[in-house]
């Protein structure tokens, strides 16, 4: 691959795994159609005489054969693929980083990708394997860090014989908290699997009974339940640096040690619970702000303005004041 | 050095606001410097749709300036695109 491509490449994927936008692919250099690449691209060269020069001057009548055909291609898409702005600073980070997508976050754009386009059967496989990925890994973790169990221990406990029905039925529903129960309808993500085996163990294909709308409810609960699971593993990753920084943040200030969340990359909820009074000498927008720099310390991509909400609660249930968007809001 | 391409993409941008909807980046490559940046069609608005919704824009094309390290920059030149100083692919 020529280093146009894969520079060309980088940027591509970093837009459609981080900005979450399907039908934007890498581009598949061969032989063949290194010249319409070339042509295509308007590939230049700043010359000596300070003019932009085609670096492979382009025949006469514009792109030809194979070119014309590349071109039509990707003119056709009858779905024009969007990007949420907001999504600009991941895209950034993934380029400047070259950051790949976890396995998972791959499977889930294709999901997407194939269901727009109506290919519901391959919708229903690529979100299964982005699940059971997501969904291994978490077990994994949490089992190890919050249940103390041995990684050898785990491993004979989730092994291959533990079928994924079984997994997300009863083994999930024990680990996953009642919170994150109310975001997703485990019952659709259990008939996704189902649909999984009855293609795979089977006939190859769906259930013809079953109606477009379900197959589509429920690959969107696998997707949405798979996004939760990578959230929660993080989560899990990050506990040992959150709790040295609530320590950290505790003893400099003077205040009960915070409860931390990572609620997804980048997004942290901070949480300060004072039980009595909230000390008149604490200034609490200084305390957010140093809180932000800390976590910038540890995270150079981490915003405070965008990605900080804190909350002061007092005993026993009462918020007195949040931070969010960089300011200081009393209740 | 510098070489320039621009690589065909289209995507609707969405956002809240105009200045939301550019994007210029700039990275290291395999000892290349790249300057990258979204081009395309003005910003539209339309306030019959959410606030974060509001201003959009079709984005055409990745335009991507490639200067080379400090190496002897023909060499440099031609690595980048695959092809001798003749143009023709090796």
């Amino acid at each position: 691959m020529t280093p146009l491509t894969s520079i060309a490449n980088r940027v591509l994927r970093s837009i459609r795994n981080f900005g979450i936008v399907p039908y934007v692919n890498e581009v598949k250099e061969s032989e063949g159609n290194l010249q319409t690449f070339m042509e295509r691209w308007k590939v230049s060269r700043f010359a000596d005489d300070q003019t932009w020069q085609p670096l492979v001057p382009v025949a006469p009548g514009g792109l030809g054969g194979f070119g014309q055909l590349l071109a039509s291609l990707g003119s056709a898409s009858t779905e024009i693929p969007q990007l949420r702005a907001s999504e600009w600073r991941a895209v950034e980070e993934a380029i400047q980083e070259d950051l790949s997508p976890v396995p998972e976050r791959e499977f889930l754009i294709n999901a997407i990708e194939l269901l727009r386009v109506g290919n519901l059967r391959m919708a229903v496989m690529e979100s299964i394997i982005g699940l059971e990925i997501a969904l291994a890994r978490y077990l994994n973790t949490y089992l190890q860090e919050r249940r103390g169990l041995s990684a050898a221990r785990v491993k004979t406990f989730i092994n291959p014989q533990l079928g994924l029905t079984d997994r997300v039925a009863i083994l999930l529903d024990l680990t996953i908290g009642d919170r994150l129960k109310k975001l997703v309808e485990m019952e659709d993500v259990l008939t996704a699997v189902r649909m999984r085996n009855h293609v795979v163990h089977k006939t190859g294909h769906l259930d013809p009974n079953i109606p477009e709308e379900t197959v589509r409810k429920s690959v969107n609960a696998v997707l949405m339940l798979t996004d939760i699971l990578a959230n929660e593993w993080l989560q899990i990753e990050m506990d040992p640096t959150m709790k040295s920084l609530a320590e950290e943040i505790a003893k400099v200030q003077g205040v009960p040690s915070p409860t931390i969340r990572v609620v997804r990359k980048h997004r942290i909820l901070m949480d300060f619970w004072f039980i009595g009074q909230v000390p008149e000498s604490l200034k609490l927008d200084e305390l957010c702000i140093d809180a932000g720099k800390r976590l910038v310390a540890i995270d150079k991509w981490f915003d405070p303005n965008e990605d900080l909400f804190i909350r002061f609660e007092q005993f026993p249930n009462q918020i007195i004041a949040t931070w969010h968007h960089g300011k200081l809001h009393r209740v | 050095m510098k070489v320039r391409f621009n690589v065909p993409v289209a995507v609707l941008i969405i956002g809240s606001s105009p200045d939301a909807l550019s994007f210029t980046t700039k990275f290291q490559h395999r000892g290349f410097f790249v300057e990258a940046s979204a081009d395309g069609d003005p910003t539209l608005h339309s306030d019959q749709v959410p606030a974060e919704y509001q201003h959009f824009r079709m984005m055409r094309e990745l335009v991507f300036l490639v200067t080379p390290g400090e190496e002897k920059e023909g060499t440099r030149i031609a690595e980048l695109s695959g092809t001798n100083r003749d143009g023709h692919s090796w």
